[in-house]
């Protein structure tokens, strides 16, 4: 079986937002098929932010991501009265707009703050993983347009992925809920 | 380590907001059946990639070039990529290319050349002498054919009456063959507070060529200051980078502020500003001194056996004219091609005269600069010192990576010259030199530009000539710096409005701003005199030639409007940065988005016929006598004329017609013979013979004011300046993405420590006032009297005794979206000008000074 993931990895990362601007950009394309003139803002889907920590001279910049953390068991799925946020098989998850009524229970549901409400669409909306990019045998837009090739993207079921290697010496984000987010993350 | 997300509010926020809006939301069904009829229903994993028109392009927000793949949905350029054939990107562009669709379509950008109708211009300062704002310029919008009138005439006046040296172009050499055309000297580009040290240090020791550093193999990666990768993000230092990151390699960093490749650094060490020639003279002393060099490397490469006399430091030849080393297996003076065991250290007596090895005299010169004595010049412990040097000789490959204006090796600094002499040794007394990981000579295809000629057959001076009192005379004084006149033919650029206030050495009747930012100036008071003296005082003209209204274009008289790096093609493009394959690449290019924009070409053929005209010189007679090849080939011509260049040069075969198939081009790296250099031994020179012959002195010496002495005051801070991964000064400043990160990494305020903070009751955000204070030690020519404006960051990531002033986010246009964002004006502001005539580089020092801050009540 496939299971999409992701890891971050923060030792590499410069917090520059090639990431973010990849992602408005592709997903803003996407967006505007569905309606026109929708987009996806400047760091809506994901984002990074930068925490200083330390004191001189041990002082260090973390570049944290803000990204939909594709879980196991997602909460925004559980949650959703109508089945319009729903799960694929290769562990995407995803919004049908068909039958989202724009409640935004999954907005509040999702305890990483992954998911927002696009003003053009009324909709909730959230990171794809680009999946209309990954079926296609491409990597998400993020992942391609990062300078240091610091998200990395892959099968995790796949033992000869690098994601899957990457994966083994990475972090889970905590998971108060039981959620077993699918995006992994290198520590600076 | 648990991962929590930051302290945000964001979903606090969202909760908020979901909440209010789900109850209006449900409480209208209207809005949510139109809500629904708007939407194409599809089920997000059912969405195909759209069709996107895929065109090449190149980026111009630096000299990489990366190689830019444009998207077009529905005609509009919506998405740019990389093409991973391209070594500069790894295709992979930086935020700054990649989002460069966004200047393109910037709402603010010129569309039709302007006039300015109020004579009032300037600065508008507040009650505490800060730089606030800007008088307007009340412009008005006039057609290309007045505005080339009024340019033309202009010149033409210039041109008869004061002669061609009083027409001055400023820019990035932009209007060199116009300048040639006119006959004027005065082109100037901005070297001298960018990279003009590594012009006259490590040129010379390469002959002229320049070793850029490769990080991806490195195992030890030594940093003065060099924030070229992760903190400039440009690729491909960033590529190279984070290569080395992820295959583990050490990192040691020198700097005062916590810059992006300190954070990311194994190790960084607080340096104190100023003072990292110190550091390296010692680490090359410990080195030398404790055997750890790589003599093989040494003996095989480098001038470091040769013989040379004692007091003069010229090259001992025999009757021959061979270059002699000592000869340790016969015991006595050999030509270098007959010598069995050359020697690294000897000295001795030839022709009656002492002589000595390179490397002997090197040693008994930096004798005294021991890891003790570093120790109380730049606070770095002599254990720390030595620690390094050790790591340095004995991990391999290591390299010191260096770049431009930041840091210990850059222009705005006065040790930057020498710095660069020490590294130059320290990498080859490690041997790391033409080595995968070390410095490699960079192989980018940049000579390409001598295919076409830019130089005028018939100049208008040999019709109105330069007055003889003024011949052989710069504005810049750029015949004042040998050296860096021969390594670059460039100018003295913090000098420039200094001498144009004071019509030295005459004075400017026509200046011209072409593609220069204020931002990247040093001290805006005198810039807004000079501009004044020009158009006010000797009644003539300012010209800005510019894509943004910006704060040049608010000084200016007319301003012209150029397109944007995206627009014109087709062409062949080349990176002018760090190379390893010799790249060009194909630009299919875009036409421009509105009539009133033209290419740089154009302006300057344009300008060339009108001012031929008022000159009394025919269209006809213009073309066939005067002009520049540049100006007179089509461009298929000229692309045909670069790429058989390439090809002679490179030892390739490409056409245009293949290369417009395959867009990008280069070839494999091999390594480099470094016993064929064009230096004077053919070796590369850790004594450079080219720096002696041009009367400087080539071994790496300390000055005393080369940092500050003694104790600040209170609200004393010496100043470190900066550029960040999002920023490339006026160019990108006024894209809002850019800004929206730019904010994130506090860039649009000043870095101070807490410690500085708690002293003067600061809290972060609040509005500081910087001035200047006083030099580190050099008198500056002119000191500024305008003040900064700024918010400040309180951060852990600084020296207690510094601030950190970002270079280039302050835009005062009210033009630009940008208005107001970062700094009240740049860095700048406060930044004296030094011109030191001993330095053979005629660096900017903007960096060597202190600053006194307080809070604005």
């Amino acid at each position: 079986m496939t299971r999409y993931g992701m890891v971050i990895n923060l030792k590499t990362c410069i917090g520059c937002g090639a990431c973010v601007a990849a992602c408005s950009e592709e997903n803003s394309i996407i967006l505007s098929m569905i309606k026109e003139g929708a987009q996806v803002k400047i760091g809506s889907r994901t984002d990074i932010e930068v925490v200083e920590e330390g004191r001189f001279p041990s002082a260090k910049r973390i570049y944290y991501h803000h990204i939909c953390m594709q879980c196991e068991d997602p909460p925004c799925v559980k949650v959703c009265p109508t089945g319009a946020s729903y799960i694929t098989k290769d562990g995407v998850v995803l919004i049908n707009y068909e039958h989202c009524i724009g409640c935004r229970y999954c907005v509040v549901a999702c305890p990483y703050g992954a998911r927002y409400v696009n003003e053009e669409l009324r909709a909730p909306d959230k990171c794809t993983f680009c999946y209309h990019r990954i079926k296609e045998g491409l990597l998400p837009a993020c992942v391609e347009a990062c300078p240091t090739h610091s998200r990395i993207f892959g099968d995790l079921d796949n033992p000869n992925s690098e994601v899957f290697r990457l994966s083994l010496r990475a972090v889970r984000p905590n998971s108060p809920k039981g959620t077993n987010p699918k995006v992994y993350i290198i520590p600076p | 380590m648990i991962y929590v997300m930051p302290k945000m509010s964001r979903r606090d926020f969202l909760k908020l907001m979901a909440i209010t809006s789900a109850t209006i939301a449900l409480s209208s069904p209207e809005l949510k059946l139109i809500a629904l009829k708007e939407r194409k229903d599809k089920r997000s994993d059912e969405v195909k990639i759209p069709k996107l028109e895929k065109r090449y392009l190149m980026c111009g927000i630096c000299e990489g070039h990366c190689v830019l793949v444009g998207n077009f949905f529905n005609g509009k350029l919506v998405k740019i990529e990389g093409d991973s054939r391209d070594w500069v990107s790894h295709g992979r562009p930086c935020v700054k290319g990649k989002t460069s669709h966004l200047i393109l379509y910037d709402p603010d950008r010129l569309k039709a050349p302007l006039k300015r109708t109020n004579p009032d211009r300037g600065f508008i300062l507040d009650k505490n002498g800060a730089i606030i704002d800007m008088k307007d310029p009340k412009w008005v919008e006039i057609s290309w054919d007045e505005a080339l009138d009024i340019v033309a005439s202009k010149i033409a006046e210039a041109i008869k009456t004061w002669g061609p040296q009083s027409v001055v172009f400023v820019g990035h050499g932009r209007g060199a063959d116009l300048a040639s055309l006119i006959g004027t000297p005065n082109v100037i580009k901005h070297h001298t507070t960018c990279h003009s040290t590594w012009d006259v240090s490590l040129r010379p020791a390469f002959g002229g060529k320049l070793p850029v550093a490769d990080l991806a193999n490195a195992k030890l990666i030594v940093s003065f200051g060099y924030d070229q990768g992760a903190g400039k993000s440009r690729n491909p230092a960033v590529w190279s980078f984070s290569e080395a990151l992820k295959k583990g390699a050490e990192v040691i960093v020198f700097e005062p502020r916590l810059s992006e490749t300190a954070n990311k650094a194994t190790e960084w060490i607080p340096i104190k500003p100023g003072t990292d020639l110190a550091v390296a003279l010692a680490m090359a002393n410990v080195i030398i001194n404790e055997g750890l060099y790589d003599r093989d490397f040494l003996i095989k490469y480098t001038n470091a056996p040769l013989i040379i006399d004692k007091s003069s430091l010229k090259y001992i030849k025999d009757e021959k004219g061979n270059l002699l080393v000592y000869d340790e297996f016969f015991k006595e003076l050999k030509p270098l091609s007959e010598a069995v065991r050359p020697a690294l250290f000897w000295k001795g007596e030839f022709n009656g005269k002492g002589v000595s090895t390179v490397l002997q005299v090197i040693r008994d010169h930096i004798a005294d600069y021991t890891p003790e004595w570093a120790e109380k010049i730049s606070g770095v412990s002599a254990g720390k010192i030595r620690e390094v040097a050790r790591k340095l000789a004995t991990i391999k490959p290591a390299c010191i990576p260096h770049w431009k204006r930041s840091g210990g090796t850059g222009p705005g600094r006065a040790q930057g010259v020498e710095t660069y002499k020490v590294i130059t040794l320290l990498m080859a007394l490690t041997g790391n030199i033409e080595r995968p990981g070390g410095w490699i000579i960079n192989r980018n295809a940049k000579f390409i530009k001598k295919a076409i000629s830019k130089k005028a057959r018939k100049s208008f001076a040999d019709l109105y000539p330069i007055p003889k009192e003024y011949q052989g005379k710069t504005v810049d004084e750029k015949e004042k710096f040998p050296l860096y006149y021969k390594m670059t033919k460039e100018g003295v650029y913090q000098k420039i409005w200094y001498n144009i206030l004071n019509d030295k050495p005459y004075p400017v009747k026509v200046l011209i701003i072409w593609g220069q930012g204020l931002q990247a100036t040093i001290d805006y008071e005198l810039v807004e005199k000079a501009i004044k003296h020009v158009s006010d005082d000797n009644k003539g003209l300012v010209v800005n030639i510019n894509i943004y209204p910006d704060e040049m274009a608010v000084l200016a008289d007319v301003v012209l409007s150029e397109k944007m790096f995206l627009e014109g093609g087709p062409s062949v493009g080349y990176s002018e940065s760090s190379d390893k394959t010799y790249r060009i690449n194909w630009i299919d290019g875009i036409p421009p988005l509105y009539p009133g924009v033209k290419s740089m070409e154009w302006i300057a053929k344009q300008l060339a016929y009108k001012i031929g005209e008022k000159l009394g010189i025919s269209k006809d007679v213009l073309e066939k006598e005067y002009m520049p090849e540049s100006m007179l080939l089509s461009s298929e011509e000229k692309i045909r004329k670069e790429l058989a260049l390439y090809n002679k040069k490179v030892g390739t075969n490409v056409t245009l017609e293949k290369l417009e198939q395959i867009k990008v081009f280069g070839v494999e790296w091999k390594p480099f013979d470094l016993t064929k250099l064009p230096t004077e031994s053919g070796r590369v020179e850790i004594l450079s013979m080219e720096i002696l012959k041009y009367g400087y002195n080539p071994l790496p010496t300390w000055k005393d004011f080369f940092t500050y002495k003694g104790s600040l005051a209170s609200d004393e801070l010496a100043v470190v300046s900066s550029v960040f991964a999002m920023n490339r000064h006026s160019k990108t400043v006024n894209n809002p993405w850019l800004r929206y990160f730019l904010k994130k990494h506090h860039a649009d305020k000043v870095w101070v420590h807490p410690s500085v903070a708690d002293k003067l009751g600061l809290k972060e955000g609040d509005f500081v006032i910087v001035e200047y204070s006083r030099p580190f030690g050099m008198q500056p020519l002119a000191k500024p009297s305008f003040k900064l404006m700024a918010k400040v960051h309180i951060t852990e990531g600084i020296r207690p005794d510094c601030i950190l002033i970002p270079h280039g986010t302050g835009q005062l246009s009210k033009f630009m979206s940008s208005y107001k964002f970062g700094t009240y004006g740049g860095d700048g502001v406060v930044k004296p000008v030094y011109v030191d005539y001993e330095d053979p580089s005629a660096s900017a020092h903007d960096q060597d000074i202190i600053v006194r801050i307080r809070k604005v009540r």
